[in-house]
């Protein structure tokens, strides 16, 4: 049974090396699964936060009592917080006609940990949505979105079928802040 | 600041002499931080666990790279070793776990989600977590899943935990009832909760108890045997399993935890003792069942229920792991350490006194049950854990008799005892293979003996002891009577690739053959053989069959790259020289292998050409095989791909995609109707129709819509012909090529619950002696359809030659390892003059042309070579009149027995089975030539098929030896629990048997015969691209709903 005993000196390095991560942005891990029907868009989205310095200022910040631990309510808060963060930059439409992003539920994972330490954090959203028209095929639908901290962000996006036409493939992409992901419309059946 | 920094040092430099190296979990970014070893699955993207001791790898979301189906499996574990590891070489490490998934009774998680719940950067455990739903991973027992699986929304977690400084990983599994309909969730009977473990040949199981080493009979022979009961499930019971392995070993034990299935049905478990839990009903071929949590009757919405079980790590044999086991000390869980003493001593040999290493030492309690193995470390000394009690040891080596301690000693707990024992010092025989001018030649060398008893027992009863881990001898299969001729074994096979060897064995009196496969005679010799003494055989072999134009392949062969082989690619290659086979074809179980560096190794370049191929081998749909394909030395599987949910077609042609040239690829389907891996079995095939029909199992798969509405792979209508060969001829069993028909006289076993058929009757019934047994299918119109009960593989192919597809029928080992001969049986191809001489020369194409046009013959032993108006198989012959000459030239080496050869016309106008035109008696004869005839028929119908036939009667003992040690099918353990649940068996007796001897057999493939000149058509073949790392693609929508509940959130 072999066990490694550090020595001083790599002892050090991790100290060191410990003491650089602090120091780093921690990142914000955003994708979006969305699935358009004839009359509606449902979706997931989920984002995770790396453990670090962000999630220890998330953490804080939900702390109302500073006790350094996050109850019931404060992780209500925290959750609530972190929606708005998730859906901020989202922007859907359907040929132009905006679609106001609706989320029908969230959850909030704290990776077992409830305090307000720098543990990572983790949201889930299900979007439902209802769009005005009914889609036609040829229209487009247009989504443009970006993590909190600006970095991409993983779409993709699923066509449910008519009952007389096939399974369009998933359009996939990586939104870079800026972008926008086109997805042409096929023939669409009802939400399932 | 400065002090702030030197205070932290001193803590960081505290904490660090405990030690203890943290666990660590992460998603694996470079194959550099992957396991490594044989088994090893794991790939860039899945997760690892690691503290320094051990480490793991769980697979990320996605199809199975091992036999399961679902990802999020447990895929790699092994101990921390000091070996390279580069980012394009990976590890060298020493992982032999194939997978590990929880099982809800019959049913695995799908997971949707696989992530790191911690890190382990807080000094805690690292943890990986897996969420999903149920997902039936089997479906022939999806009607089980039905009736005992309620029906709500429950989520399933799996938990990996990794503690620091701890050998062994501890896996906590959660069911979760979160029915958005607030149902709650009813269990209707009894079910067990557990694990499905595919460890893999290479990895030897040991289940203390009655059992030790052999879970083969041990179900089959006492726990089978028992009455079904629906109140409980037949199984061994155990404290743990465990294994021994090449420098790794495993162990799975539980915590008390909702560890109450076996314990609140004790009743029916006599042989269970106070510290078992586990129930283990299936143990087969590479699958092992281990189950012990029993579900609340009642689960509330809401609630959760967990069970937790341990798999341990050790260095190679049941010792080392049992002692991990032992030491688990889990408050949280309740699981305490188990007192035991240490049993140890030495082995030494007799006469010199020499220690012996490497030598496997079992630990016998005075019950007679076993509990535990040890191997003997240098200077010969070896010891083991034992909970108090009294013990003897008993060492094993493959060749010296075992040695068994005089009486037994008593262990106590923290106690310690010694036994040491003294074995027998081998023989040793140097053995030379030459042909007639002189030169080593690769050949094989049998070693035969003679055994005492006599009567009805068989010889795994008193020559051979499988719980101490005795290694199976081959046995004649001949009643025993006092004839020494009907009670011979052999005490080895040896593979001489390069001619000559020199090998230790037990002292005695043997009778050594020498042989070279079907187209060489056998010399053998007596000699006795001397305790220290080395005694020498020299032999001369003559081709006494030489085919000239012909080479002979093996289309379907397995190697240790198979999870269910251990057979090295040295060994494997040679044992295809030392038969006399030309072409040996790589068809590993989804992995593809390139035989070609060890040809080169062994220098056999002149006697064996190779081709590559790959077994795609689903879990129920069949095992299909391709050749010659390209190898993609990068992927982990070089090129293997996913076959889960996808229909028949789809991975036909993606098979294709995979060939060297995706038009000239043949796709093989293997074994078509051997249980749920025959591809015939899994669509119903009707044997006369060539089509599906309704499903006459207990277990048909399940053909129901998938999630998404999407068609079930295993509709009738995915059923798919796009094939080139068939493999109907499979190792050494008739019972797969050979419609069942009723013997003269059955051989032992329960009466059928099916009455003998009544004037008129026939099917449904037991009909008469020489009768095809047959049940009546009701199709969807309403008629009625005849379909064998046992349907044979020839037939069906006869079926389809009438529908005038040129499908190839072959003959393939299907060699997992020494047991199943290479080349037995074996495929000829009549390729040309590039057959003749050096195997350098061999052109490859000329091989795969030959199999493609039907100029293929199948055999084990006899040789036949058939023209019909002069031309060869595989082609047309015009007969405006029905008339042909058919010329029959059969040929055998002396030991071949051929007694008759049969002449079949089938085609359009046939009846059930081709008519036979005739049966011609062969004279016994120990000359090559065996028939040269012409023979000249009438009345050959336009669109018809002519294939002739040989058979023996005698066995071909020792080249070849019996189908002796029959597997037991995961559908032969399932039958086992649905016959629990009251499915039975109606046919008792009267089942195919699986056990026999070796028994020459040789068909031709069709010379067609028409009436006219027809033009034939051939399109191409469909194609779909391969990609090397394929994503996972469900092809279909995701439920959106379903993959948000499968995020794990915190209580609200």
């Amino acid at each position: 049974m072999a066990r490694s005993t550090p020595t001083r000196s790599s002892a050090l390095a991790v100290l060191l090396l410990g003491f650089a991560a602090q120091g780093h942005t921690a990142g914000f891990h955003k994708r979006l699964l969305l699935q358009v029907s004839r009359t509606a868009l449902d979706g997931v989205l989920t984002m995770d936060v790396d453990s670090g310095e962000r999630c220890a200022q998330l953490r804080a910040g939900a702390d109302l009592d500073h006790d350094g631990l996050l109850d019931a309510g404060e992780r209500q808060q925290l959750k609530d917080r972190l929606t708005t963060m998730a859906t901020r930059a989202l922007r859907l439409d359907i040929s132009g006609a905006k679609v106001a992003v609706v989320v029908t539920s969230a959850k909030l994972n704290l990776r077992d940990d409830f305090t307000t330490g720098s543990g990572g954090v983790s949201l889930a959203l299900l979007l439902g949505m209802v769009h005005p028209y009914a889609v036609t095929p040829g229209m487009t639908l247009t989504v443009e979105d970006t993590a909190p901290d600006f970095s991409h962000v993983e779409i993709e996006v699923q066509q449910v079928p008519a009952a007389d036409a096939g399974l369009t493939p998933a359009s996939k992409g990586s939104l870079e802040p800026g972008q926008k992901l086109k997805v042409r419309l096929e023939a669409l059946g009802k939400r399932l | 600041m400065r002090r702030v920094l030197w205070l932290c040092l001193i803590v960081e430099l505290g904490s660090c002499t405990k030690g203890v190296q943290p666990a660590t979990a992460f998603k694996v970014n470079n194959r550099a931080q992957l396991v490594g070893g044989q088994r090893a699955l794991g790939d860039v993207g899945d997760f690892k666990l690691s503290n320094g001791i051990i480490h793991a790898i769980v697979q990320d979301v996605g199809y199975s790279r091992g036999f399961g189906a679902f990802g999020g499996s447990l895929i790699d574990v092994d101990l921390v070793r000091a070996n390279k590891a580069s980012a394009t070489q990976g590890v060298q490490g020493n992982d032999y776990f194939t997978e590990m998934f929880p099982a809800f009774f019959l049913q695995a998680i799908e997971p949707a989600k696989v992530e790191v719940t911690a890190d382990g950067s807080d000094g805690g455990p690292a943890i990986i977590t897996v969420s999903g739903r149920g997902g039936d991973f089997i479906s022939i027992v999806k009607i089980a899943n039905d009736l005992l699986i309620p029906k709500v929304d429950t989520d399933y977690q799996v938990q990996y935990i990794l503690e620091p400084g701890k050998q062994y990983l501890k896996v906590v599994t959660t069911v979760f009832n979160h029915d958005a309909q607030h149902r709650d969730s009813q269990y209707p009977l009894a079910i067990p909760f557990g694990f499905i473990t595919l460890l893999g040949e290479g990895q030897h199981l040991f289940v203390p108890g009655g059992a030790g080493f052999d879970m083969r009979y041990y179900l089959e022979e006492v726990v089978y045997k028992r009455m079904s009961m629906l109140e409980a499930l037949p199984g061994a019971v155990s404290s743990m399993w465990a294994t021994e392995g090449n420098g790794v070993s495993y162990a799975l034990a539980a915590s008390p935890e909702n560890a109450n299935y076996m314990p609140t049905h004790r009743d029916f478990y006599p042989e269970a003792t106070a510290r078992d839990s586990l129930l283990i009903p299936i143990a087969s071929s590479s699958f092992l069942g281990t189950f012990w949590a029993r579900p609340p009757t009642v689960l509330k919405y809401n609630d959760s229920f967990s069970f937790t079980g341990y798999l341990a790590v050790g260095s190679g044999d049941v010792a080392s792991v049992q002692k991990v086991i032992y030491e688990i000390n889990d408050g949280e869980r309740g699981k305490k350490p188990t007192p035991y003493g240490t049993l140890s001593g030495r082995v030494v040999e007799a006469g010199s006194l020499a220690p012996l290493d490497n030598i496997s030492v079992v630990i016998q309690a005075e019950n007679g049950t076993y509990q535990s193995q040890a191997r003997t470390q240098a200077k010969g000394f070896f010891s083991a854990p034992v909970p108090k009690g009294r013990y003897r040891v008993i060492a094993v080596d493959g060749v010296r008799t075992v040695a068994v301690a005089d009486g037994y000693v008593d262990v106590d707990e923290k106690g310690a005892a010694t036994q040491n024992l003294t074995m027998e010092r081998p023989a040793e025989l140097e053995v030379t293979v030459r042909d007639t001018q002189g030169r080593l030649m690769p050949s094989k060398v049998s070693v035969e003996a003679v055994y005492a008893q006599t009567g009805s027992e068989p010889p795994r009863h008193f020559l051979y002891d499988l719980k101490v881990g005795e290694r199976f001898l081959p046995s004649d299969l001949a009643p025993d009577t006092d004839d020494p001729e009907t009670r011979r074994y052999l005490e080895g096979a040896w593979l001489l690739p390069s001619g000559s060897t020199s090998r230790q064995l037990r002292p005695g009196h043997y009778k050594v053959y020498a042989s070279r496969g079907m187209e060489y005679a056998v010399v053998a010799k007596e000699v006795d053989v001397k305790a220290g003494v080395r005694t020498r055989l020299d032999f001369a072999l003559d081709q006494v069959l030489p085919t000239p134009g012909w080479v002979s392949g093996d289309f379907h062969v397995h190697s240790i790259n198979s999870v269910d082989s251990s057979m090295g690619l040295d060994e494997r290659v040679a044992s295809y020289a030392a038969e006399g086979v030309d072409v040996v074809t790589s068809t590993d179980h989804n992995y593809v292998t390139d035989f070609v560096p060890t040809v080169d190794k062994l220098k056999l370049n002149d006697w064996l050409k190779s081709v590559v191929g790959l077994e795609l081998t689903s879990l129920e749909m069949g095992h299909f095989n391709a050749y010659p394909l390209a190898l993609d030395p990068g992927a982990v599987t070089h090129g293997s791909f996913r076959w889960f949910r996808r229909p028949p077609g789809e991975l036909f042609a993606q098979l294709r995609g995979l060939g060297k040239d995706p038009q000239q690829t043949i796709v093989q389907v293997n074994h078509p109707r051997d249980t749920v891996l025959g591809y015939f079995n899994a669509f119903n095939i009707g044997t006369y129709t060539g089509t599906p029909i309704p499903p006459t199992s207990s277990f048909p798969l399940d053909t129901s819509p998938l999630p998404d509405g999407g068609v079930s792979p295993y509709d009738p209508s995915n059923f798919s012909l796009d094939f080139d060969a068939l493999e109907v001829f499979n190792g050494k069993r008739d019972e797969l090529i050979f419609t069942r028909t009723v013997p003269a006289v059955p051989p032992p076993g329960p009466e059928p619950t099916l009455k003998p058929c009544a004037p008129g009757q026939v099917a449904d019934c037991i009909p008469g002696v020489g009768e095809i047994i047959h049940t009546k299918v009701t199709l969807p119109d309403g008629g009625t359809q005849l379909q064998p009960a046992f349907p044979g593989a020839l037939d069906e192919w006869f079926t389809l030659l009438g529908q005038g597809r040129h499908i190839t029928a072959t003959g393939n080992s299907d060699s997992h390892g020494p047991k199943a001969e290479a080349g037995t049986p074996r495929t000829y191809m009549k390729v040309g003059d590039t057959a003749n001489g050096s195997m350098r020369g061999l052109s490859e194409a000329a091989v795969m042309d030959a199999i493609r046009r039907g100029n293929v013959l199948v055999t084990n032993g006899p040789f036949i070579e058939v023209t019909v108006n002069g031309q060869e198989m595989g082609t047309t012959v015009v007969a405006p009149d029905g008339a042909i000459d058919v010329h029959i030239h059969v040929q055998a080496a002396p030991w071949v027995d051929v007694s008759r050869v049969t002449v079949r016309r089938g085609g359009k106008t046939m009846g059930l089975h081709p008519d036979i035109l005739e049966v011609i008696p062969v004279k016994p004869s120990d000359q090559v030539e065996r028939l040269d005839v012409v023979k000249h028929y009438t009345g050959i119908s336009d669109g018809s098929f002519i294939v002739v036939d040989a058979q023996g009667d005698k066995d071909m003992w020792p080249v070849q030896t019996p189908y002796e040690q029959a597997s037991i099918e995961i559908s032969d353990a399932v039958g086992v629990i649905g016959a629990a649940f009251g499915f039975g068996n109606k046919y008792g007796k009267y089942k195919p048997v699986k056990v026999q001897q070796c028994k020459p057999y040789a068909f031709t493939n069709p010379v067609w015969v028409d009436r006219t000149l027809k033009q034939s058509l051939k399109a191409p073949k469909r194609v779909l691209p391969v990609s090397a790392s394929e994503p996972y693609e469900p092809g279909h929508l995701v439920d959106l709903r379903r993959l948000y509940g499968a995020f794990h959130s915190d209580p609200e």
